[in-house]
């Protein structure tokens, strides 16, 4: 029935319908909640059974429950995004000399950090949570924190950049460092056989030719902070119903007070029952993240699994 | 042998910053240990109660991992070898589920297996995806599935094409190529994608939350086991589950190692 | 000018064991040897990106061993010439001076003057990556000699490039060396570039230094059976020596000599000379066939049929045909007697 042409095509569907199904998988999974953005009567009802959460009823109400008229959202939004910001540029400016120095340098043990980093991104989050909250609360760490004054767990700064940073900075150091490896020591070899310092070799050399791969890994790590939900639930926890006395002055300045990190204001508005605010929060998470994967395949970021 | 950290203070900078991080990553994963001590360890490991977590995490995570692999080695190899349109917004919605928080994607699914086809299903098959064991799958599989095509499109891109082309010349159809050119080079590759998988599976428990609710014994995988332990106040508990779930993520990584070798594809 | 002492090291699967060398102020020196001799490492410890486990570098007297790279001034010229990808051929060239801290008006002039020298003007704003390998060597030594160094070490960089292009670049480092007066050291693994370009020429193997000395004194007499295959002399046999002759195959050549016993007999197939008339016979004559008689360039390359087998570099205008009958002599003078190790 097929020739060796036609079973070739064959062959050529047969795999295409696997990335098609997943493909398929994926937007359904997506699109198919938009719907959830529309209040109906049941949520209606069960709304005015139901304790508020202090919200305005009216607003909840509305299509995707009116989140944009909430200043709770925006706080939110703004709080999670300038984090991260603060997060992604403090996992690079540790995260360069640190993947430069894996790269280039011989440390001890080399094997055994690959592994532990490694180990990390597949880790349940849950788990990380914990170890920085046992970190922090229970161990030499403890005593540091109470000679300083205040606690780094359950607090925006620097509790929340703690939460959203290990694995932030896991992901860029792999990125980063792969990109360094990429670049032929010989460059710096010979700049430095012309009378350049390691330092100077470095800047006008390796970063120059290093650089696309740099910027790889910081939308990765930018993209994984704001993917975080585990260790900043577990480290944090949520300050949305916190009175505002307990809020710096400087959170409440920056519009950072009673709001919460988006992935878990998602999971406490669903949980809630304000199922049409949940998702909608959800919705802007996938649309961001959505398009730093594109910009991510665009720019030919190649190997780089989440 | 190597002129190390001589040379200005560039080097010795990137090292001291190398050193100071590493440190504190190694504190952060050995700081459960530390707290708990041998001894309560060692008391926490005896108890059934840890094991059928255990065996229920091991179980579930090998049969997700077996339908993420049945989907992703055949999507991988599509995806790296074949060049179709908008091959980077395809790319991009198949990554989405992997990409975003999995808190995200629990909601998504809870919101999905309420109607067509799940309903559909639930109905003449009399199987109820949801806040079971079924839906335990269902989220593992999700988290897992892109995952997997992504990194077998990974090991694939470093098969040069080259081979099957020769194959081809030689007059082989292209089944018998894959099978019989391609698959064996991949073999690593995918050995190394399957423990991957299979550990990341085990990590999931965001989507179980906001998916699947907790039912002791059938659908506390051991991560959801720590949240819920957590919000109990067991600290003990939950310090020795996350030391399990440590000494896991570690042997899988360790083990795809010796076996794949470099896990570079990170 | 440049004296290395009992150097030695290991790196990974390469060792280096007590090499003394010492070069000229002035001299084109060539390190020739087989892959895995260890030259690169020898480079690499020279311009100082590996500190060697013992010995030391002097360089005018200058203990330079315990030095940076980027304090020795010691030009360096890796394989491929690692021309910096993000540079202009311009900036490439400046890049040393720019790490000096020179005025901007300096360099600028200096660089004019090294590319006009170079004669690679036209491509002064050009990226490397679209530059040919004549004009990336150019560039490469442009950038190297623009810092004046004391010494330049070169790392196979011809070994990439095509045959006729090779013998072109060959002569334009010997002419740039001249050119500038630099003392240069360049490795390679061939010994037709290294007769193109060197006065003096050491010969490594395995990690040592096996020979040094002008290529034609180690073409006349190797000083063991490795340098005489790697030389290309061709006509290397095991011989059995009693003092005055050595008897190798089936024949006897006449050849006093101090060694006796197991030898080892290196002739050079150009020192072979073809006997026309029988009254021209001399000692050492022996007669055979032709097996095979290939016109190459410049010689007619015969193989004679004899135990043991001879090839000659005939120079002359006649043609030889398989199967002719031929006498061949060899000048006892000629025959270089190596002891068996």
């Amino acid at each position: 029935m097929f020739g060796k042409g036609g079973g070739r095509t064959a062959f050529n569907l047969f795999f295409y319908s696997f990335a098609g199904f997943l493909f398929l998988y994926s937007a359904y999974l997506f699109l198919s909640n938009l719907d959830q953005l529309f209040v109906t009567e049941a949520a209606i009802k069960s709304r005015e059974v139901a304790a508020v959460w202090g919200e305005d009823r009216e607003i909840l109400n509305q299509f995707a429950g009116g989140f944009w008229k909430d200043p709770y959202f925006w706080k939110s939004l703004n709080l999670t995004v300038s984090i991260t910001l603060l997060t992604t540029l403090v996992a690079t400016i540790l995260g360069i000399p640190t993947a430069y120095a894996l790269s280039r340098y011989p440390i001890p043990g080399k094997s055994i950090i690959e592994v532990l980093f490694s180990s990390l991104i597949v880790m349940p989050g849950s788990v990380i949570g914990i170890c920085l909250i046992v970190m922090f609360n229970y161990g030499p760490l403890w005593e540091l924190q109470n000679a300083l004054g205040f606690r780094f767990a359950h607090s925006i700064f620097p509790g929340m950049v703690i939460a959203s940073l290990v694995l932030s900075f896991a992901l860029g150091l792999s990125a980063w460092k792969a990109t360094f490896d990429s670049v032929n020591p010989r460059f710096e070899q010979v700049a430095r056989s012309l009378g350049s310092s390691r330092w100077r070799a470095f800047k006008t050399i390796t970063f120059p030719l290093a650089k696309s791969g740099i910027i790889a890994g910081i939308i990765l790590a930018w993209t994984r902070a704001m993917a975080e939900f585990s260790a900043v639930l577990f480290f944090c926890g949520t300050f949305h119903e916190l009175p505002s006395s307990r809020f710096s002055d400087l959170a409440k300045f920056l519009q950072m007070d009673q709001a919460d990190w988006v992935s878990v204001a998602v999971w406490a508005q669903v949980e809630f029952g304000n199922v049409e605010y949940g998702f909608a929060l959800a919705f802007i998470l996938v649309l961001i993240g959505g398009i730093s994967v594109y910009v991510m395949h665009r720019i030919g970021a190649k190997g780089y699994v989440w | 042998m190597a002129l190390g950290t001589r040379g200005g203070w560039w080097p010795g900078l990137c090292v001291a910053t190398a050193g100071g991080i590493l440190a504190l990553y190694v504190l952060l994963v050995t700081s459960n240990w530390i707290y708990l001590g041998w001894h309560d360890t060692l008391y926490f490991f005896s108890k059934s109660r840890m094991w059928e977590r255990f065996w229920l995490t091991v179980w579930t995570s090998t049969v997700s991992t077996s339908f993420s692999l049945l989907v992703g080695i055949p999507a991988g190899y599509a995806l790296s070898r074949f060049r179709f349109p908008c091959r980077h917004l395809i790319a991009s919605i198949i990554d989405l589920p992997i990409v975003v928080s999995p808190a995200v994607v629990g909601a998504f699914l809870f919101g999905i297996t309420s109607r067509f086809p799940f309903d559909w299903i639930s109905e003449y098959y009399g199987i109820y995806i949801g806040r079971n064991v079924y839906g335990v799958l269902l989220v593992q599989f999700t988290v897992t599935a892109a995952f997997c095509a992504r990194l077998m499109k990974a090991s694939f891109d470093m098969i040069p094409t080259r081979f099957e082309s020769v194959s081809r010349s030689l007059g082989a159809s292209s089944i018998r190529t894959f099978f019989k050119v391609v698959l064996p080079m991949a073999k690593n590759g995918i050995i190394a994608s399957m423990i991957v998988v299979w550990a990341r599976a085990a990590a999931e428990w965001e989507g179980l939350m906001l998916f699947v609710g907790a039912t002791e014994g059938k659908t506390d995988i051991m991560p959801f086991a720590i949240y819920l332990d957590w919000n109990g106040g067991m600290m003990g508990w939950v310090t020795s589950m996350s030391i399990v779930c440590i000494l896991m993520a570690v042997s899988a990584i360790s083990a795809m190692r010796m076996i794949g070798g470099r896990s570079n594809v990170w | 000018m440049i004296e290395i002492r009992n150097l030695s090291g290991n790196l990974g699967e390469f060792h280096l064991r007590d090499i003394n060398l010492g070069v000229e102020e002035g001299e084109y020196l060539a390190i020739l040897g087989p892959t895995g001799a260890g030259k690169t490492v020898l480079v690499e410890y020279i311009v100082g990106i590996y500190q060697p486990n013992g010995g030391t570098i002097l360089v005018d007297g200058e203990d330079i061993t315990p030095l940076y790279t980027e304090e020795r001034n010691i030009g360096y010229v890796p394989q491929d010439y690692a021309l910096f990808p993000n540079l202009t051929v311009e900036k490439n060239i400046a890049y040393g001076l720019e790490a000096r801290r020179m005025p901007p008006d300096d360099v600028h002039h200096i660089v004019s003057e090294m590319i006009s020298r170079l004669k690679i003007d036209y491509i002064r704003h050009r990226m490397p990556l679209h530059l040919s390998g004549g004009e990336k060597q150019r560039v490469a030594m442009g950038r190297a000699l623009a810092t004046e160094p004391r010494l330049l070490l070169l790392d196979e960089p011809l070994s990439a490039l095509d045959e006729n292009l090779r013998t072109e670049l060959a002569r334009e480092l010997r002419h740039i060396q001249r050119d500038v007066n630099g003392t240069f050291i360049h490795v390679c693994h061939n010994f037709e570039e290294a007769s193109d370009v060197a006065d003096r020429v050491v010969i490594m193997n395995d990690g040592r230094i096996i020979q040094t000395g002008t290529l034609k004194e180690i073409m006349a007499s190797p000083k063991n059976e490795f340098v005489a295959r790697f030389v290309k002399s061709q006509n290397i046999f095991r011989g059995l020596s009693d003092g005055s002759t050595i008897e190798i195959g089936n024949l006897a050549l006449v050849r006093k000599t101090a060694f006796k016993g197991n030898v080892i007999v290196a002739i050079r197939p150009e020192s072979i000379g073809i006997v026309e008339n029988k009254k021209d016979e001399v000692e050492n004559c022996f007669s055979g066939k032709v097996k095979s008689a290939l016109r190459k360039p410049y010689f007619t390359e015969i193989a004679v049929d004899m135990a043991p087998p001879f090839v000659i570099y005939s120079t002359t205008e006649r043609k030889y045909n398989k199967g002719d009958n031929v006498t061949i002599s060899i000048p006892p003078e000629k025959i270089v007697v190596i002891e068996k190790e």
